[in-house]
């Protein structure tokens, strides 16, 4: 009898035991507890050329002599903006590409995009970019969707139809190109 | 009379007296017994250093650090071997939403101490978490059954190879829990 009653003691207290175990697995923490992410992508917009230099062997004169055509490509993510715009500009209009003393006024460059006609780099700022009888709008791309990349050539040429060629010389010029949303 | 009164008298005191002796030492039935039962119940408390963590500008084609925070856990148990730290988004496919879209969850990723960073991707863990949205993050032993651990979290958003989102302001809410097991 006593050695039953310990044996039932001993079921007892394994079982209590048991269940004590089986009640803390799977305690679960307060909660859950939160943490808010912000994060941030900014607006961006990048331009880029295929090439750096581009470069004609010899100036015709009386005629429109091209450079080798090249790529621009921009590529935007936005969070508002209908148009991207792109201007070219050189700084100093009388003397878009110098040898030595010598000048190519920017008003005998011309360039385009596409197919479109080929115009001269004489207009006033666009957009608040480029200098003022230097200046060009070369291309315009729809922004939409916000988040995009287009790709244009751009042909550029030296327009010396009904004009002497320039002095002898090796002119050397630095065309600025900027996108901007509008 | 008188004198028969007297003695009545000293008969009682007398009397009194031994009644006041015999009880000297007597001990009450028993001893008589309360048990006092107090139960602490078993606890498992969560919290972070900050309830929110930002980053200021997601960087393209790799990977974007938030400022590290800190998890703790304090922990008071009868049974247990382990403690694990479970997060998880509510919607793996946008764990961060935004006016421009949303950050999967496989994006966002976390790691504690050293360990490699690892995504929310998995499926639920010790029953926390949603399928996909999930990561076990920490886990630490629990003996003692009463202690406190705290541990770095380190989370980031990897856009390693990939496009960046739309622009904008990206929001979400990482769910932590701690579990014995």
């Amino acid at each position: 009898m006593n050695r039953m009653y310990k044996r039932a003691l001993l079921v007892g207290a394994l079982a209590l035991m048991a269940g004590s175990a089986q009640a803390q697995i799977g305690t679960l923490s307060n909660g859950p507890v939160t943490v808010i992410l912000n994060a941030t992508q900014a607006p961006t917009l990048t331009l880029s050329t295929s090439v750096a230099s581009v470069t004609m062997a010899s100036i015709g004169a009386n005629v429109v002599t091209p450079f080798p055509t090249f790529n621009v490509t921009t590529t935007w993510n936005l969070t508002a903006g209908t148009t991207i715009r792109l201007v070219g500009w050189f700084n100093t209009p009388a003397a878009a590409l110098v040898s030595g003393a010598n000048n190519i006024a920017a008003a005998r460059v011309v360039g385009r995009t596409g197919a479109a006609a080929f115009a001269p780099f004489t207009g006033g700022p666009s957009s608040g970019l480029g200098v003022a009888g230097g200046t060009q709008q070369l291309w315009s791309v729809n922004a939409t969707p916000l988040n995009g990349t287009a790709t244009t050539n751009l042909d550029l040429a030296l327009d010396y139809v009904g004009q002497a060629s320039p002095n002898a010389g090796i002119y050397t010029g630095t065309l600025n190109l900027r996108a901007i949303v509008q | 009379m008188r004198s028969t009164g007297s003695l009545l008298a000293l008969a009682a005191l007398a009397l009194a007296a031994n009644t006041a002796s015999a009880q000297v030492g007597t001990l009450s039935n028993g001893p008589v017994t309360v048990v006092l039962n107090a139960t602490q119940g078993s606890t498992l408390a969560l919290s972070t250093s900050a309830g929110s963590t930002t980053i200021a500008a997601i960087n393209a084609g790799t990977t974007t650090d938030f400022p590290s925070l800190n998890v703790t856990a304090a922990w008071n148990l009868t049974a247990g071997a382990n403690i694990v730290l479970v997060g998880w988004f509510g919607t793996p496919a946008s764990a961060l939403t935004g006016p421009g879209g949303n950050i999967a969850s496989a994006r966002v990723l976390g790691r504690t101490g050293a360990t490699a960073y690892v995504p929310f991707t998995g499926n639920a863990v010790a029953g926390q978490g949603v399928a996909g949205g999930t990561a076990q993050l920490w886990s630490v032993a629990a003996t003692p059954l009463n202690g406190l651990a705290t541990t770095n979290l380190d989370l980031r958003l990897d856009y390693t190879s990939q496009l960046p989102p739309n622009a904008g302001t990206y929001t979400g809410t990482l769910n932590l829990r701690a579990v014995v097991q």
